[in-house]
């Protein structure tokens, strides 16, 4: 079974979907550093996804850092990876620059905006946050 | 291109069934052919599995002219059709006796996984099987020998949902290393895998392109408008079945580039507006081609 939950919306790109749910996962320490990551073959059976993309996320979190090939026993979880340079200034200005003007055109307060981010930190948080980005 | 057509058409009768059908399905695809009943979809099958002669055109499939396909070439095609017939007297374990005798490449091992995991029961003759089981059999007898193309054609209508998850999971297992062609109606069961879509109407094709270019350029808008207005005229390129009613306007694009480019298109037509757009699931897509087709005939007839 693939250890994290996911319910694929039509539509939107299935191989940002499932990179996304991983790292989220791993993130909320549903899955800890050292524990195994399904297999190709599992996550296209479970997720009804094509084994090719499956296989492509794989590679992808393997080439971000979140797995480890180990030889002989398969894709491994890794300690979550140090943010590249520039991240943290991507999310604190650009995505939150994107955020709020997506507020405004919706009409959320700023209130509203802050307790919906609060909310869904403490939501992750009370999962144990395993995060190391400072 | 694993299966090519070029200028493909065919006439029952008066009844032009194909029109200069144009089809390249490239190796590796998971590639569905999509269209109301009646489209052309099995006919196409058909004319590339050398079951139907073409009245113009060429095809190929695994390089092969459809014409020339012979036994050899057929070891490394799959094909599944509901409407296949089958030697209704033999059990099952003997028509896989018989089918293993046909294919060097047979994998019995496969074939023993493939019936354990459909739950097919050998002993029983294929006339006292469902409909689910004989498309389970079929099936089975597609997949063991590992074809390099599977042709399937509505492989999973009329089966219950959970004889379509098994089947769906029967396909996943060798979609990485097979070529797959398939017909159906249940697109949100096929959405998820695959890989390219080819929609068919009236014989004709509409489109055919890889599933990601196809879910980026059609969005579901809706828009309120800051004042009654009516629809521009002509209607902007790639709006499929627009309504307006007092503020508010729904439509489908199907050239969908990014928010930006679609607020500056509804701003030039109606000055301010708000907007939201959706992606669309594959069924949504479909639908609204078939609805704008329908539309399109009635205002012509």
């Amino acid at each position: 079974m693939v250890p994290f939950k996911l319910k694929l919306i039509p539509g939107e790109s299935i191989f940002d979907q499932v990179c996304f749910a991983a790292i989220k996962s791993i993130l909320a320490g549903e899955l800890k550093a050292g524990e195994t990551f399904p297999s190709v073959r599992t996550l296209a059976l479970d997720l009804k996804i094509h084994p090719n993309t499956a296989h492509k996320v794989v590679q992808h979190l393997i080439q971000e850092r979140w797995l480890v090939a180990q030889p002989g026993v398969g894709t491994v979880v890794a300690q979550p990876p140090k943010a590249r340079a520039g991240d943290r200034k991507r999310l604190l200005e650009d995505e939150v620059e994107k955020l709020v003007v997506e507020a405004m055109r919706v009409g959320a307060g700023l209130h509203e905006v802050q307790q919906a981010v609060s909310d869904t930190w403490s939501d992750l948080r009370g999962l144990k946050v395993v995060s190391n980005d400072r | 291109m694993i299966v090519e057509t070029r200028g493909l058409s065919k006439k029952f009768g008066r009844f032009e069934a194909i029109e200069d059908l144009n089809l390249a399905v490239p190796e590796g695809s998971v590639f569905a052919l999509i269209g109301p009943n009646g489209a052309g979809k099995t006919t196409t099958i058909r004319l590339l599995m050398n079951i139907l002669r073409a009245d113009h055109g060429d095809v190929t499939v695994l390089g092969t002219p459809s014409r020339k396909l012979g036994p050899r070439d057929f070891e490394r095609i799959g094909y599944v059709s509901e409407s296949q017939k089958l030697p209704e007297n033999l059990s099952l374990a003997h028509y896989f006796d018989y089918l293993r005798a046909l294919y060097p490449a047979w994998d019995r091992a496969l074939e023993t996984r493939l019936c354990d995991q459909f739950e097919l029961p050998p002993s029983r003759k294929i006339k006292h099987l469902s409909h689910g089981m004989r498309m389970k059999a079929l099936l089975v007898g597609a997949l063991a020998y590992r074809p390099k193309l599977l042709v399937l054609d509505e492989p999973l209508s009329g089966l219950d949902t959970l004889v379509r998850d098994e089947v769906v999971n029967g396909l996943l297992q060798q979609a990485a290393d097979t070529t797959i062609l398939i017909s159906s109606h249940e697109l949100s069961e096929i959405e998820s895998f695959t890989t390219h879509v080819a929609f068919m109407q009236n014989g004709r094709l509409l489109l055919q392109e890889s599933i990601e270019t196809l879910q980026a350029r059609f969005r579901q808008v809706d828009v309120t408008l800051s004042a009654v207005k009516e629809l521009p005229q002509p209607l902007p390129e790639g709006w499929l079945l627009p309504a307006i009613e007092g503020h508010r306007l729904r439509f489908v694009t199907s050239h969908y580039q990014g928010d930006p480019e679609l607020y500056q298109e509804l701003a030039r037509h109606f000055g301010a507006v708000k907007m939201e757009c959706e992606p669309m699931p594959l069924r949504a897509i479909a639908n609204s081609l078939m609805q704008a087709r329908r539309r399109a005939r009635g205002t012509v007839s």
